[in-house]
């Protein structure tokens, strides 16, 4: 149904904006399209082979290459979005809060006590960590673990700035 | 696929009550049951005190701060900028050599210090169940500690 405005003036301006309204629709197809890759969630029934959780290695040797399926989770958007919800549900926040930390680090922080890569977060989430991270392996599906990996590892920006000083500790100031 | 309870969002805020320090230090008369002075504290406090007999009260801030102040007006009479902010309690004593010494602990902690000490981050707010809001500067004021200090008073 189109019916065209009886109103001149306002057809004329109906007009002028047609080519903004082509653009918006074009806009909104295109998001459609960025969304379509998304929708292919990543599926998984298995966690990374060969996870360190240190950077040291004998004989000066190298870290094992990342288990591909890290890489299928990792920054893809409904597996964050998968992970976020699970993030709440398993009151992993009790602990984390919102990545800030708590009783438990902080996540968002970019420091890793036990390594940072996808694979060593799910490692973490799948084994526990000692002095109250529990081991999750035995609750959820490998395919839950890598959501909230990529959830955690999403989480991750830049280290906050260090401290400093205005005065320097071991001086004494006269009120 | 399992299914689980709904917990929910954890985000919990606090902030500084009016006047906007977050730390005051009181002298308080029991008998007439009100407050005699009080020192207002840009951080919490969360040191204990200590009063001795020469009329001075210790106490320490979070920035690291070691005070001594007038027991009768609150008045600060002396201060030590130690290298971690002062969660500790103030101890007198009397050393072998007859004379008075003060000792205080310095090392950031306890809820209000989580932040710098557990390293937490303090872009999220509702850390820390809501402490890492209130004390997002503490990091930039600051540093992990764990130093005893002893001062000796002047022997006269």
């Amino acid at each position: 149904m189109f019916s065209p405005c009886r109103n001149p003036e306002r057809w004329a301006a109906a007009t002028r904006l047609l080519p903004f309204a082509l653009v918006t629709v074009l806009a909104v197809v295109a998001n459609n399209a960025s969304a379509q890759q998304d929708t292919a969630a990543p599926e998984a029934q298995h966690g990374p082979n060969q996870v360190f959780v240190t950077g040291l290695f004998p004989n000066g040797g190298a870290p094992p290459p990342q288990d591909p399926i890290g890489a299928r989770f990792e920054g893809n958007k409904l597996a964050i979005a998968a992970g976020e919800e699970l993030f709440s549900q398993m009151n992993c926040t009790g602990c984390h809060f919102n990545g800030g930390g708590g009783m438990g680090p902080a996540l968002m922080s970019g420091h890793w006590r036990y390594g940072g890569r996808i694979d060593q977060i799910y490692a973490s989430i799948a084994q526990g960590r000692p002095s109250g991270m529990p081991s999750w392996q035995e609750s959820l599906e490998p395919q839950q673990m890598w959501d909230l990996a990529a959830y955690v590892k999403s989480m991750s920006v830049a280290a906050f700035p260090s401290s400093s000083h205005s005065t320097e500790p071991g001086t004494s100031v006269k009120p | 696929m399992k299914t689980y309870a709904w917990i929910g969002r954890a985000s919990p805020s606090a902030k500084a009550g009016p006047g906007g320090n977050r730390g005051e230090f009181t002298a308080w008369d029991p008998v007439e049951g009100k407050a005699v002075w009080t020192i207002k504290e840009d951080l919490p406090l969360w040191s204990g005190t200590m009063a001795t007999a020469g009329g001075l009260v210790f106490y320490g801030t979070m920035d690291g701060w070691f005070k001594a102040v007038d027991a009768k007006t609150g008045e600060l009479k002396w201060q030590f900028r130690t290298g971690s902010g002062i969660i500790g309690q103030p101890v007198a004593y009397r050393g072998p050599d007859g004379h008075e010494y003060v000792a205080i602990l310095s090392g950031v902690g306890g809820w209000a210090g989580a932040i710098v000490a557990g390293d937490l981050d303090p872009r999220d707010p509702t850390g820390a169940l809501g402490m890492n809001g209130v004390m997002a500067d503490l990091k930039m004021k600051t540093a992990p500690g764990g130093t005893l200090y002893v001062f000796a008073l002047p022997k006269s």
